[in-house]
């Protein structure tokens, strides 16, 4: 037994000495970047970057992009449970949608402050939204539009009428026909059923999300997989962030996709970047950011690969914040991209009540159109089959809690609460039991939620 | 080499007591039996000496040292399983190479040593098979070889013949008792078959339920054996019930059903009036003619219900009084009387063998 | 027996691996499902038990556990007794073939099955060439029947597993036993359903349980069905939240759930698990089958073969394609995508080039290996200890090592991140290392040899097990009484004796390994240290090249070529033919 311990040692050990890793040497500097980007985006930074960074300070770069299996919730969910561990050795978070507005409320940010010369070029807003935070504490890094993919090809195979707006979603002819991603496991998806409850207002935005979800064949749990699925013909039509659609069309290049931005229906986004408090490489890592909202930076989004100054590899498909680019890229032949930069304001959007509602927002939905699908779908078929009765498809899509009652439990249930590092014991405590408390709330409420939607559904399927 | 010595070893099993405070000592050079039914803890005691078991009570000494606490591996005890437990993944001589290499001897001299071995049993010509590849008997040889070829301080067998055939038995008994004396290999043979005990031990103990019943030589045990239920398990026997009529010295007379009976000793704590058992050995009975010449005394009437010729003996059931008796003897020596003939019985006095009467049942079946 | 020092310090140990490499890193899952700073609750298990979206969660994986669980057995028995006791033409080449479901790698596996069985798959092609179906009448056969689906599916995924077990058992039953029933007029089928199937339960068990608890709590089958029902896939749609109470308390009551019932089972099953005297005095004799029989035989293996080697071919073809959509076969082939699979068109716009296929490749072999290592040694100890020692609380400890199967990649990958970096850190500070070894970023290889070791673990030790108990204790009596110590006993003579056990259990851990997912995402930060799985997830999701999913399919077409490579090569390492190595 002795021998099979040792073997088992010296096997555990022999393996963790093999492989590579280069170690740092002081003239490099090392950057650590938590990010939902995919691997074409950060190879490109992570070149174009090394290659200002050198130019500018003569010193190189390392740039670790470790992977966290996921977006923007995985994210906050990953560096929380390093900040309560003390462990303070990420410098950047890129990409990521709204979660550094969360973040900043948590303390985990780091102010930044750009030179005049670089954040003059970068509009204040785009069709309303704040391209960046006034103190510093994220800047908008590229911008993007939510809308519909949409396969023709399926389309016209089982007859169903063309995508006009979200509401096409919702229609019954497109029952098992809609690709939706799953709304606790992607901010972006989240951010898109934000969209649709803000455009057509709390109740009926609540009936096409509801009515979506009895359509929807599957549940992604990534953002990317409905376009692919779209693409496949396994579904018709799908909510979908602009560029997604945009690598799948350029992908697809059959013509047989479609995105459509719902005019006056959708809202433009900025995917920050923000430095994260007690980041290691502090000053590296502003540069990166520096360098992220320059010109130098912001024509890989946009310009063709490999043309000069543009990506080496990859054509990004993303959307620029500096207006500049969008003529430079035109120039240099890209794909033209409608400029949300110049789109009207979308007055409709709230962005305090899509903060305040995140969470219970994601989880309400979760309840009522993934874990309970089945019964779900049951009730809508057998809605369907009578011929659409007002008050069955009104009674299938009540949203349980009102708008005011949902935001409420957002602010005061659903927002975690988290003591600064700094907080003196007692008072880190008395938070940690409040909490709790408003945990048990949570999961008390959850079960309610999933208790009356399941006997709903199954009485309208009956 | 060395005695082997047990204390007052008892091994229980969760409420059962499968040895009962044993004690024995085994003399070098010895081939000692364990006899005993299925059941009766013979087995368990050997495994207590080889270690497999570790006893609940008492010691075990191996000389002068007591290796009640010595895991098996370093007790220097060959053992012979009942079904052999050769490796089917090594060859015969790997087998028996594979103690020697224990011992971390170079492998020309296991090879040589393996080999004389395998000479001893005779089974040298097949050192290159895998066991699957023998017979029942050739198997059991190299598991003898294999226990002997590490020159253990004890041998020890566990009912190595019982899944042999009869013929085979009883060469193989001769064989191992041969291989015993060339190798002076002091050993400890478990057995539930009192002939292979009879024939080949030097001393034997006959154990019941977990104790030792009796111990002693072969021929000991058998012509004079300690307790009635030793003398129904050690052989054949005849059991008559009866009374004490009379003591005269050592010797007694017993009522029986079919007459006074004459016994040349009796145990001296028997007066008259005790209920006893007599037992007679089937050889030491004597038939006779219903006419002819008859010794003075222990000699009745009697009626042939049936014989069964053996070859080499020949036995007859004869009625006499209450009783069925069984006799028997060479054939040739057997007077003519068919079944239902009338004939004579001569107890000889010498033969008789007196025990106080027990419970029913507390005699071995035979 | 008097409580035994020795085996208690047996038991440590493999109560301190378990200890260490599983329950401490799920830890904080217990300690968020059943702990608040007021002290120990049940609030959160009692919300999960009060809500019938829950309890219908565990109904419908124990239906889905027990029909897959017979319907891979009912493929793998009849299978498995052909192949060890009947010789008929090609058993060799369908022995091998038997086992290809243990090759097929996930993502590119399921893109096989979509182009299969998608609307405008090959299934539907054919069926329209046929004239069965109209333009119009495509069927979407993921939504046709998803329960039934994902039976067929987990099934036809998880007989290897019963199939290796079961053939590793028949190769150590003695064949006399069967004689001697045949001996006293038992038909040959009453032989097999009275003497030959209770001596091979041992092992038919270890195959099952792992079948049933690996489909009951099975994940990526049910959402490529969209079959949201199981409880695994209510644990997954929260996983992703931030120390969601109700989550972890619903991993807890699935533990709790598999420890119960694993004890359950093994109570019935153990009560007839029998040791046998000893292993086959000669080898089990392979009955020539009949003209008739032979025939049905090759049909039966030709059949399953068939059915299981559909995903693999259609990986094959798509890794091939120009283009397929709505026909039966692609319209077109073309290398490219193996080129760029392989490197040789190093600017191929699908692969980073921060990615290295090939040695990604090598990687998961090296990791795979590592955890066949860990897993067997741990596995024979675990073995030894449960069948060979009597102790309080033996019952426990075997449910525990049966745990790692039901626990979420997802939940010990992130209590790995959570738990270990910490110690590596303090090791770096004390200076006995010189980089976290315990770290993703700075070196994921230890992590994921171990995560893989724990995770398959089960496999390894239901194997042994059943080793063990079929294996009789006297050949190991006789080896002490000659004089080796248990270390050599173990060493020479009971683990040669298991080796087809221990292969079965290797293979299944190999390979189960090589294809490993959530651990190998998370856990592998550094391009450098990729597993294949993980190389192929980055390519496949790349949203950036028309050709991601089609070169994805070719490196894993590749990792499965790779993997049989393995998997022969190990066999012949033993001198024996694939298939072949559970003959004694």
């Amino acid at each position: 037994m002795r021998t099979a311990a040792a073997v088992a040692t010296l096997a555990l050990a022999g393996l963790a000495g093999c492989g590579g890793g280069a170690q740092p040497s002081a003239d490099t500097d090392t950057l650590v970047i938590f990010s939902p980007h995919s691997d074409e985006i950060r190879q490109e930074f992570t070149e174009a970057f090394q290659a200002w960074h050198r130019e500018r300070t003569g010193r190189e770069a390392e740039v670790s992009w470790p992977d966290i299996g996921g977006g923007g919730t995985q994210i906050l969910k990953r560096l929380q449970d390093k900040f309560r561990a003390g462990r303070y050795d990420v410098d950047l978070v890129f990409g990521g949608g709204p979660i550094v507005e969360q973040m900043k409320g948590l303390g985990m940010l780091q102010a930044v402050r750009l030179p005049p010369d670089v954040m003059s070029a970068v509009p204040r807003a785009a069709a309303g939204q704040p391209l960046y935070d006034p103190d510093g504490w994220w800047y908008g890094a590229a911008i993007s539009t939510f809308g519909l993919i949409y396969n023709n090809a399926v389309i016209r195979d089982k007859g169903l009428p063309p995508v006009r707006d979200w509401e096409t979603l919702a229609d019954p002819n497109y029952l098992g026909c809609v690709g939706a991603g799953d709304p606790a496991k992607s901010v972006s998806v989240l951010k898109a059923y934000e969209i649709i409850l803000q455009a057509y207002g709390y109740e009926r935005g609540m009936g096409i999300l509801v009515r979506m979800g009895a359509n929807a064949r599957e549940f992604y749990a990534t953002a990317g997989e409905v376009p692919r699925n779209c693409a496949q013909g396994f579904v018709a039509a799908g909510p979908c962030i602009d560029f997604y659609a945009f690598r799948q069309m350029l992908a697809e290049g059959g013509g047989n996709l479609g995105f459509l931005a719902p005019p006056g229906l959708t809202v433009v986004t900025c995917d920050p970047i923000a430095v994260l408090k007690g980041a290691p490489h502090r000053d590296a890592a502003e540069q990166f950011v520096e360098f992220v909202m320059r010109p130098e930076g912001q024509r890989l989004w946009m310009l063709p690969a490999g043309s000069p100054g543009g990506p080496r590899q990859y054509a990004l498909q993303r959307l620029a914040v500096l207006p500049a680019v969008y003529d430079e890229a035109a120039a240099r032949g890209a794909p033209a991209r409608v400029n949300p930069l110049a789109a009207p304001p979308a007055d409709f959007y709230d962005a305090a009540k899509e903060i305040a509602r995140q969470t219970v927002l994601a989880d309400y939905l979760r309840v009522a159109l993934v874990e309970n699908h089945a019964g779900l779908t049951k009730a809508w078929q057998k809605i369907i089959a009578g011929g659409l009765p007002a008050a069955g498809a009104a009674e299938l899509v009540r949203p349980l809690v009102s708008e005011e009652e949902m935001l409420r439990l957002g602010r005061e249930v659903w927002a975690p609460l988290l003591a600064p590092d700094d907080a003196p014991p007692e008072k880190k405590a008395e938070l940690k039991r409040q909490e709790e408390q408003r945990q048990r709330l949570r999961s008390d409420t959850e079960t309610r939620w999933s208790e009356a939607l399941r006997k709903r559904y199954e009485t309208l399927a009956k | 080499m060395i005695p082997l010595r047990l204390a007052h070893i008892t091994k229980r099993f969760g409420a059962v007591t499968a040895v009962d405070d044993v004690s024995l000592t085994v003399e070098p050079g010895e081939l000692f039996f364990l006899l005993g039914p299925s059941g009766c803890g013979k087995t368990t005691l050997l495994r207590v000496i080889a270690g497999f078991y570790e006893p609940d009570g008492g010691r075990i000494f191996f000389g002068d040292a007591d290796v009640t606490a010595v895991p098996p591996h370093r007790r220097r005890c060959g053992m012979v399983f009942q079904n052999y437990a050769l490796w089917p993944h090594m060859t015969v001589l790997e087998n028996l190479s594979f103690g020697l290499a224990v011992r971390g001897m170079g492998r020309a001299e296991r090879r040589s040593r393996a080999a004389a071995m395998l000479d001893v049993v005779q089974m040298g010509a097949y050192a290159r098979r895998k066991p699957t590849q023998l017979s029942g008997g050739q198997q059991q040889r190299v598991a003898l070889a294999r226990a002997l070829v590490i020159e253990p301080d004890f041998l020890l067998l566990d009912e190595p013949l019982s899944n042999l055939d009869a013929r085979l038995r009883r060469e193989m008994r001769a064989e191992i008792r041969r291989i015993q004396r060339a190798t002076g290999v002091t050993s400890i043979y478990v057995t539930h078959d009192q002939d292979e005990a009879l024939a080949m031990a030097d001393r034997l103990a006959v154990v019941r339920d977990g104790r030792i019943e009796a111990a002693g030589r072969p021929r000991d045990l058998y012509l004079d054996p300690p307790t009635l239920w030793a003398a129904g398990f050690l052989g054949a026997t005849n059991l008559v019930d009866g009374r004490i009529r009379g003591r005269d010295a050592g010797a007694a007379v017993v009522d029986t059903s079919f007459g006074p009976l004459r016994a040349a000793r009796a145990p001296a704590d028997l007066g008259p009036g005790a209920d006893v058992t007599i037992s007679v050995r089937p050889e030491a009975v004597r038939l006779l003619a219903a006419e002819g010449p008859a010794p003075a005394a222990n000699v009745y009437a009697a009626t042939v219900e049936a014989r069964t010729f053996q070859g080499e003996t020949e036995q007859a059931r004869v009625r006499l009084g209450g009783v069925e008796v069984t006799v028997s003897d060479r054939p040739t020596d057997l007077p003519p009387v068919g079944p239902g003939g009338a004939a004579r019985v001569h107890v000889p006095a010498e033969a008789v063998r007196v025990y106080a009467r027990q419970a029913a049942g507390a005699a071995a079946s035979v | 027996m008097r409580p035994d020092l020795k085996t208690w310090l047996l038991v440590l140990v493999v109560a301190a691996f378990l200890g260490l490499f599983f329950f401490y890193p799920i830890g904080s899952v217990f300690e968020s499902a059943l702990w608040e700073s007021t002290g120990p609750t049940l609030h959160y298990v009692g919300n999960v038990l009060s809500k019938s979206a829950t309890r219908a969660g565990f109904a419908s994986a124990l239906v889905l556990a027990s029909v897959a669980t017979l319907a891979a057995s009912l493929l793998a028995l009849p299978l498995a007794y052909l192949q060890a006791r009947t010789e008929f033409p090609g058993k060799r080449l369908f022995g091998a073939a038997i086992l290809v479901p243990l090759i097929l790698p996930p993502f590119v596996g399921a893109i096989g099955l979509k182009q299969v069985l998608g609307p405008y798959g090959a299934l539907n092609a054919a069926l329209a060439h046929l004239g069965v179906i109209g333009p119009a009448g495509a069927v979407d056969w993921f939504r046709a029947g998803p329960l039934a689906g994902v039976i067929i599916l987990q099934a036809l995924h998880l007989y290897p597993i019963i199939y290796l077990n079961v053939v590793a058992g028949l190769a150590n039953v003695d064949p006399s036993l069967e004689d001697a029933a045949r001996s006293v007029g038992a038909g040959p089928w009453r032989v097999l359903v009275r003497v030959t199937f209770p001596l091979i339960l041992p092992s038919y068990f270890a195959g099952a349980i792992i079948v049933f608890i690996w489909a009951m709590t099975d994940l990526g089958t049910p959402l490529m069905f969209n079959y949201r029902e199981p409880v695994a896939v209510q644990i997954f749609d929260r996983v992703s939240q931030p120390s969601n109470a109700e989550a972890n308390a619903l991993v807890v009551v699935l533990l709790a759930v598999v420890a119960l019932l694993y004890l359950g089972a093994r109570g019935l099953a153990g009560r007839q698990a029998f040791e046998m005297m000893a292993v086959a005095t000669r080898p089990p004799a392979a009955g020539r089958l009949g003209r008739g029989a032979a025939a049905m035989a090759v049909l039966l293996f030709g059949a399953v073969t068939l059915v299981a080697v559909l995903p693999h071919a259609a990986v094959v073809l798509y890794s091939l394609k120009t283009e397929w959509h709505g026909t039966v076969l692609p319209s077109g082939l073309t290398l490219a995508h193996h080129q760029a699979a392989l490197g040789l068109a190093p600017y191929e716009a699908a692969v980073p080039r921060s990615l290295r296929p090939l040695p990604s490749i090598w990687n998961s072999v090296v990791y795979s290996l590592g955890a066949v290592a860990v897993s067997l040694v741990l596995a024979v100890w675990t073995g030894y200890v449960l069948v060979r020692k009597r102790f309080a609380g033996r019952g426990v400890l075997d449910a525990l090592v049966m745990l790692p199967l039901a626990v979420p990649g997802l939940v010990l990958a992130f209590g790995y991140l959570n738990c270990y970096a910490d110690w590596g850190d303090r090791l770096v500070d004390a200076g006995v290392w010189s980089r976290n070894y315990l770290y993703p970023q700075t070196s994921p290889v230890a992590l994921l040899v171990a995560a893989y070791a724990v995770r398959r673990l089960p496999l390894a030790v239901r194997a042994a097990v059943a080793g063990f108990q079929q294996t009789s204790r006297t050949l190991e009596e006789a080896a002490l009484s000659v004089g080796a110590g248990p270390v050599r006993t173990l060493g020479r003579i009971t683990v040669p004796l298991i080796a087809a056990n221990l292969a079965a259990g290797a293979l299944l851990v190999f390979a189960m390994s090589m294809l490993e997912v959530s651990d190998s995402l998370i856990l592998a930060q550094d391009d450098a240290f990729n597993p294949v799985t993980r190389t192929i997830y980055r390519i496949y999701s790349n949203e950036y090249a028309v050709t991601g999913e089609a070169v994805a399919s070719a490196l894993g077409v590749w990792a499965m070529v790779f993997l049989a490579a393995a998997l022969v090569a190990a066999t012949a390492l033993m001198g024996k033919r694939l298939g072949a190595i559970f003959r004694a």
